[in-house]
């Protein structure tokens, strides 16, 4: 029995080190929901109900760096260019070792530096 | 005719003299002069009266308090039964059946059916609809919408409320148009209280006559003979009293608000001003509050025998309420249902149909005010931007952050914490003669909403907020930012001295001790902050400099008076405990301040938002600190004084400190995971010993809330940011040494820029070799 178990365990680690993307759990899978929901509120012009949206996020998922993007997104579409500042440094704290987002909050930055000029 | 008043006229001038005569119709000239100035002058006084009254706010409204909406998702974890109590605080009334309109429920042991309300927020609107939820073993399994089956991702259940600002007039009130209400409960009213409403000018002669008929037919009052303009008069403007002037007063109103207002205006003001019954203290006036209030529905759905027993109320709303009486209630409503055929308004198929109908009421709960001190705490922060009127008479909508399912199991946690406390600790008995409190607060560290605040054991005891008011010593609950301070030279295999000491403190001689007995003279910061040795912070506290640690204080947000005597180390000092857990905070959140918001937004009777709080941030201290404190403070409740946590079954990964005063006055424990952080306090008010510990006192109640409200808690384990490093580390807490050459090496974690060397990698490749060779021979070994 405990050598089927060794093996299983073998074939376990050797399937994980194929694996893809990370399987989201249901809590992530909800935060990320809401991340959409309120990037919908933001396209529509509502950077308040949006904010929201991404704090319900936060709550459900704190480590979700995309909703910190979006909030500094938001902020910057209310014209709040110290707030947007406090949440790019945030979200590029949570998703440094995403090359693709890391680009994203690295213009985001830009954008940022550009209208606080 | 003419002729017999020129003879009399004639005769008059005979017997009196003419100049008698012309004084005479002089005076009386003058007399209906004056008069008619006077009643001219007061008509207009009360038609400026209706017109200001009625053009301004017409009614006090009370401003009220809710909770944040909850969010349902496939695969959450959940309390069942704290959600089903939240549902009927709510309002959702339990069905033996499936749910046929908004606001029931049918439950199964392993499905819940909910037709959700209309949930109507100033961020969301979304119509109620029937919904399935399939649940097991506490986690949410999947939810489809009954109606197509399609699959339900999330729902939202509606915010509760919590409180109400009332004036002195303790109304409710729920406002509707004229367009809003029903046809048959127009005439429904009508027919019960005035059938020629559309005929009269404000005041029926012929209705007075009828009335004055009836009751000399009976020989007692049996019939009023005010109209539905003449009721509104009174209520609105006179007071009860009864008497000819008053009755000439409310005729008068009556008059002048027929020739102001239309018909529909008046009867929309009069239906939303009607007293129609009482909740506990609270009246219940008008029509849309008392279809919710009696039938928990809005005026629109109301069936017609609904609509009748409500304007059956009118005339005796406490006599014939269903709540009260339903023999009468039923009697009575059938009497309308008459009324409204002899008006037309009804066939007698129509009344056949409806007489036998007995109309239940949907319960409802008392008023009682939830989350006392959570509401004067918002209370404070609305002060500041409403007078008390205001919010007694505006009918604003205030929407907090407060999860009404924490809010309970916190309160509830505390009040069986403290009773175990009382019944398990008989020097506890006999130690004061005062009441044993506790505070609990409950906070998001990441978005720093406030889940739950309990300020004290008995609002009605004590109105005394011990999270917001109270100043305690922290003890040992202090020493993490003693700790923290020292992360730039001392790492977590750092040695302290943990000998006693003699410390000279305004020329006298201070000297510590440990709580334990028996401790090792030398110990590692890990093991120094996991077992809560006194004489080993103290030691650091000292190398690292006492006004270095007031400094990290203050940036942590502790605003009471902190000074620099080596006792500090100890939580010698005062703070709020608001503000303890605030700081907590800051390493939960990976070095990110969140300022505590309870108040998240204000909406007028309209919807519209007046004032909306985000959440506000400050990164306090770098995300790798905090990790490291994270790291130090699992290690508490993993090996340390919190470790009953772990042995009673708790398995997700938390962080956390005990903290025990002078002679047992404050109990304390200070828990987190990465989603949420709760404080709890123990203590006497006088600051009597409790005899118990942070760990014996404060820690089970912490334990029993966390384990209350498992939808808070992720299992996610604290991020580990890019800029730490793990290191092997061998030996013991006396000797620690960076290798793998030992059978058991622990990983330690460290700041990349104050780590050790790590030993050499071939020394790491040796190790894992010899660990796989050890596994595999002890399963053969086994067999």
């Amino acid at each position: 029995m405990k050598k089927i178990t060794l093996l299983a365990m073998i074939v376990v680690m050797l399937s994980g080190c194929a694996a893809g993307p990370r399987v989201l759990t249901p809590r992530e899978n909800a935060a990320a929901r809401l991340t959409r929901q309120g990037t919908q509120l933001l396209e529509v012009g509502k950077p308040d109900s949006a904010i929201r949206m991404f704090e319900q996020a936060i709550g459900l998922d704190p480590s979700n760096g995309q909703s910190y993007y979006y909030i500094a997104q938001a902020w910057l579409a209310k014209g709040n260019v110290k707030e947007a500042q406090k949440f790019n440094n945030l979200a590029r704290n949570y998703l440094e070792k995403d090359l693709v987002w890391a680009s994203r909050v690295a213009q985001q930055a830009g954008q940022i530096a550009g209208r606080s000029k | 005719m003419f002729t017999q008043w020129l003879i009399l006229a004639k005769f008059i001038l005979k017997v009196y003299p003419a100049i008698m005569v012309k004084k005479l119709l002089l005076f009386l000239t003058a007399t209906l002069f004056t008069a008619l100035i006077c009643l001219g002058g007061y008509s207009w006084f009360l038609s400026s009266t209706v017109t200001e009254r009625f053009s301004s706010r017409r009614w006090s409204m009370p401003s009220k308090v809710y909770s944040d909406t909850m969010i349902l998702y496939t695969g959450q974890r959940l309390n069942v039964s704290l959600l089903l109590n939240k549902l009927k605080r709510i309002g959702y009334r339990e069905r033996e059946t499936l749910p046929a309109r908004q606001g029931e429920i049918h439950i199964t042991p392993n499905r819940l059916h909910i037709f959700l309300h209309d949930l109507e927020t100033p961020w969301e609107k979304r119509p109620g609809f029937l919904a399935s939820v399939e649940l097991s073993a506490g986690h949410i399994l999947s939810m489809t919408r009954k109606a197509d089956g399609e699959d339900l991702p999330m729902i939202e259940i509606d915010p509760e409320e919590i409180a109400l600002f009332f004036g002195q007039e303790r109304e409710r009130r729920l406002l509707v148009s004229i367009e809003q209400i029903p046809d048959f409960f127009i005439h429904a009213v009508l027919a019960a209280e005035d059938a020629r409403f559309y005929q009269h000018w404000g005041i029926d002669p012929l209705g007075i006559l009828r009335a004055l008929a009836t009751n000399l037919r009976h020989g007692s009052i049996r019939q009023g003979g005010s109209t539905i303009t003449q009721q509104l008069a009174k209520n609105y403007f006179l007071t009860p009293n009864r008497n000819l002037k008053r009755k000439f007063q409310e005729m008068m109103l009556a008059f002048i608000m027929e020739l102001k207002f239309s018909k529909d205006e008046i009867l929309e003001i009069y239906l939303n001003e009607i007293y129609l019954g009482q909740k506990g203290s609270v009246a219940i006036n008008g029509i849309g509050e008392a279809a919710r209030f009696y039938f928990g529905k809005p005026i629109q759905n109301l069936s017609l025998s609904e609509a009748v027993v409500i304007a059956g109320l009118i005339k005796a709303p406490n006599a014939y309420s269903p709540y009260v009486n339903t023999k009468a209630c039923h009697a009575r409503k059938n009497m309308v249902l008459k009324a409204m055929v002899q008006k037309g308004y009804l066939t007698n198929e129509e009344y056949s149909a409806e007489q036998d109908k007995f109309i239940e009421p949907v319960g409802y709960t008392q008023y009682g005010k939830m989350a006392p001190y959570f509401i004067d705490y918002l209370s404070n922060q609305l002060m500041a931007l409403y007078q008390p009127d205001d919010l007694s008479s505006l009918g604003l909508s205030i929407y907090t952050s407060l999860d009404s399912q924490v809010q309970m199991a916190a309160e509830e946690a505390l009040q069986n914490g403290l009773g175990r406390l009382e019944k398990s600790l008989s020097a506890l008995k006999q130690a004061s003669t005062a009441k044993l409190q506790g505070a609990i607060v409950v906070l998001q560290p990441k978005t720093g909403h406030i889940l739950a605040m309990v300020g004290g054991r008995n609002y009605d005891d004590s109105q005394f907020n011990r999270i917001t008011q109270a100043r305690r010593q922290p003890g040992s609950a202090f020493k993490p930012f003693v700790f923290y301070t020292g992360l730039d030279t001392f790492t977590p295999i750092s040695l302290l001295s943990n000998q006693p000491k003699i410390y000279k403190v305004d020329g006298k001689d201070w000297k510590p001790k440990n709580f334990q007995k028996s401790t090792p003279q030398s110990v590692t910061v890990r093991y120094a902050i996991e077992n809560s040795y006194n004489l080993a912070t103290i030691d650091l506290a000292v190398q690292v400099g006492l006004a270095r640690i007031i400094e990290t204080a203050r940036g942590f947000g502790f605003s009471t008076p902190l000074d620099p005597y080596p006792s500090l180390a100890l939580g010698a000092f005062e703070v709020i405990p608001l503000e303890l857990a605030g700081a907590y905070g800051v390493f939960a959140a990976e070095g990110v301040f969140a300022h505590p918001l309870a108040l998240k937004a204000v909406a007028n009777e309209n919807g519209d938002l007046l004032e909306q709080r985000h959440l506000a941030i400050e990164q306090k201290i770098t995300p790798q600190k905090a990790f490291m404190m994270n790291a130090l403070l699992k290690g508490v409740v993993e090996n340390g004084t919190a470790r009953s946590i772990i042995t009673s079954g708790f398995h997700w990964p938390a962080a956390g400190k005990t903290g025990t005063t002078n002679d047992n006055r404050d109990a304390w424990f200070i828990g987190y995971t990465p989603d949420i952080l709760a404080l709890v306090w123990v203590g006497f008010d006088n600051g009597d010993s409790i005899h118990a510990t942070g760990s014996t006192a404060a820690l089970p109640i912490w334990l029993e809330l966390m384990n209350d409200i498992p939808h808070h808690i992720s299992g996610s384990q604290f991020r580990e940011p890019a800029g730490i490093v793990k290191r092997p580390i061998c030996g013991d807490a006396g000797n620690p040494v960076v290798s793998y050459a030992c059978s058991n090496p622990f990983e330690e974690y460290f700041l990349q820029e104050n780590a050790p060397e790590a030993p050499p990698v071939h020394s790491r490749g040796l190790h894992y070799i010899k660990g796989i060779f050890k596994g595999i021979t002890t399963i053969f070994k086994e067999r």
